[in-house]
């Protein structure tokens, strides 16, 4: 049954127009994800519009969305990399090992590594997207508002991973994050928090603010500061290929996560955000033997990268089989359908298998464009990194101007930004992280919301957090994240001990 | 450009210990705000407050420990000069944003690129160019690529 309506799909997405619509999708997609102002979102919005006034059937529309989509979760790695700047949310946690590559001479590698396993993702999402989507677009049913704070909590217990020795700081720097997604109108009970009579804070801090402001404003600041101090390391590209070395390290951690992100995809109301954490905080945990992650090491790279391009093709199994998007990206996506009078739901694999079919494969092809489109780009934007800091840093800020500006026609988000930025330098000059403030913002109004809907369903009652099957498994999974560094702490004191008395 | 030491000063618990204060403040003015936030109804038994409050009371017990133990990891601030410049890219943001409608998104840019190429260490003839080069090369991406509303200005209609 799937083997079918996928052969009817690749027939479908691989006639020349199609191809052709794919490829143009694909190099729009790049370009909007390496800029850090523009996310999948706004793109595909405006192509929406343009798509359908040029009379493409519902299928072309699909591929040509699909694959800027895709194209932007390969681009948002580019400016993480190389300006440590992230190009779109899902590329916040690439910054973390990227920029620190990129700083090392080693920009050519980093890039062509996570262009890789952004591949490695895109592929396994598809397949994932192709084989298990009616069935874990069911089991994401399953997900009540328990479920969902259950699984933040789950998140947030493998924080334990961003201590890096300073436990205190990362808690601050969470609970920060934590606090200004309070910001807002409380849909619960419609109240306004924390908006000092703002009407533009009546929605809350925009996560496109607060990425920018804590990642361009600090780095453009910091850039002056290292000029001030001569010349930086950073002038230096390296070699453009990965090393076949890499390559083998860190290929378990591409395959793993991009695991985790189908898996995050498919949820609702997640994103490339929270599975890049994940992804990233699992494979810290998993593989910082040697207590190199934050300083450049490629697993933590590729961790967040093969996670969120797997997201991206996530997102689509709730909204193909249950019409319900996976992220802000689908819902718009869902409007394009609803445009063609397409109602997505569990009936349109049986009456629309080359829309289904068309989609899917098109995901592995787009997949297949972008490597063979990004990896000889790696020269290219590589050498972005040659270009003098003072055509650089005016142009970081004018980016980040002009998108923050660009979502709101307003400066008040830009000043807001301004504000966060110049609060997330401090913090920096303090010696605290930005990932911990981002994980907070992400997850604090998912894990809110659900917790009170969910109390409010039990009236108060507590004991709905434990009652379900799949409650128990990620609280259960928590309490092993937790206690994790614990026992990984007395074996290896323990070791160390048995190897003193040899 | 000058290199020497004195552009710095050392990392210094002082500068922890006034942003622990300040960040302690934050958690105090935070819970008051959160106590005084008005709701006809909710519909759940937790309400608006509760999280806000329980996250005041959580960041002062963390600044409270980040006080007594958590010192030493800061990075040296920037003084003298180079802190005059550092505070000036802020500056120059919040100008630009209160020229934006009045002179438009190109003559903004213009302005702010020139300006802090200067501060990056070019020289005027170079500063003047980039500047030109980044107004030309954004209006084109966000204006005529992206389709992205953009002020005109006034002043240029």
């Amino acid at each position: 049954m799937a083997l079918d309506y996928l052969m009817h799909g690749f027939a479908v997405a691989l006639s020349m127009q199609n191809l052709a619509i794919g490829f143009v999708g694909c190099f729009i997609g790049t370009m909007v994800g390496a800029l850090p102002a523009i996310g999948p979102i706004n793109a595909i919005a405006l192509l929406v519009p343009i798509a359908y006034t040029m009379e493409f059937p519902a299928e072309s529309t699909m591929i040509l969305l699909a694959s800027v989509y895709c194209g932007a979760e390969y681009g948002g790695r580019i400016s993480s990399i190389l300006l440590n700047v992230p190009g779109d949310a899902g590329a916040v946690m690439s910054a973390l090992e990227g920029y620190p590559l990129a700083r090392q001479g080693r920009a050519g590698e980093a890039l062509s590594l996570s262009g890789l396993s952004s591949f490695v993702g895109g592929v396994i999402g598809a397949l994932g997207l192709a084989f298990f989507a009616p069935f874990l677009a069911g089991l994401a049913t399953g997900f009540g508002p328990a479920e969902y704070f259950a699984l933040t909590v789950f998140a947030f217990a493998t924080l334990g991973s961003m201590f890096g020795g300073r436990p205190v700081k990362t808690l601050i720097g969470c609970t920060l994050g934590l606090m200004l997604a309070t910001v807002g109108l409380d849909a619960t009970s419609g109240a306004y928090r924390f908006t000092f009579d703002q009407a533009e804070l009546g929605d809350g801090i925009e996560f496109v603010v607060l990425v920018i402001g804590l990642f361009s404003i600090p780095e453009a600041l910091i850039m002056l500061e290292n000029q001030a101090e001569g010349p930086t390391a950073i002038k230096t590209l390296g070699r453009m290929l990965a090393r076949a070395d890499d390559i083998r390290k860190s290929a378990g951690t591409a395959l793993r996560s991009a695991i985790i992100g189908f898996a995050v995809g498919v949820l609702p109301g997640t994103g490339a955000s929270v599975s890049g954490v994940i992804a990233y905080m699992t494979a810290k945990r998993l593989s910082d033997t040697e207590r190199t992650f934050g300083k450049g090491d490629v697993r933590g790279l590729v961790a967040p990268e093969a996670a969120n391009n797997a997201t991206a093709c996530g997102a689509f199994a709730p909204m193909l089989t249950l019409g319900v998007p996976g992220s802000g990206t689908t819902a718009v996506m869902l409007g394009a359908l609803m445009l063609y009078n397409i109602q997505p739901g569990p009936m349109l694999l049986s009456e629309r298998p080359e829309l289904v079919g068309g989609l899917v494969a098109s995901l592995f092809i787009a997949n297949v464009m972008l490597i063979i489109l990004n990896l000889p780009l790696v020269t290219l934007f590589a050498h972005i990194l040659l270009i003098p800091n003072w055509v650089l840093a005016p142009g970081i800020l004018v980016l980040s101007i002009v998108g923050v500006y660009a979502a709101h026609a307003s400066g008040f988000s830009v000043l807001l930004m301004l504000g966060i930025g110049m609060t997330g330098w401090l913090l920096r000059k303090l010696g605290f992280g930005m990932a911990p403030i981002i994980l907070g913002f992400v997850l604090g109004s998912v894990m809110e919301t659900n917790l009170r809907n969910a109390l409010a369903i039990s009236g108060g009652d507590a004991s709905i957090l434990f009652q379900s099957e799949i409650c128990i498994a990620l609280w259960l999974m928590a309490a092993a994240m937790a206690i994790l560094p614990f026992v990984t702490s007395l074996r290896q004191s323990g070791k160390r001990q048995g190897s003193k008395e040899t | 450009m000058a290199r020497d030491d004195a552009l710095r000063f050392s990392p210094s618990p002082l500068a922890e210990r006034i942003g622990a204060i300040g960040l302690l403040i934050l958690a105090l003015a935070y819970g008051i705000d959160a106590g005084h936030i008005e709701y006809a109804f909710a519909s759940d038994p937790l309400g608006p407050r509760a999280i806000p409050l329980s996250l005041s009371l959580f960041l002062g017990v963390l600044c409270l420990l980040y006080i007594r133990g958590g010192l030493g990891s800061a990075k040296p601030f920037p003084t003298g000069a180079l802190l005059l410049k550092t505070l000036a890219v802020p500056a120059m943001i919040v100008i630009t944003v209160f020229l934006l409608d009045l002179v438009g998104f190109a003559a903004a840019v213009f302005g702010l690129t020139a300006s802090l190429g200067l501060l990056f260490g070019a020289t005027w003839r170079l500063a003047l160019i980039s500047a030109l080069g980044h107004a030309a090369l954004w209006w084109f991406v966000f204006i005529d690529l992206l389709d992205v509303y953009l002020p005109k200005g006034a002043v240029f209609g």
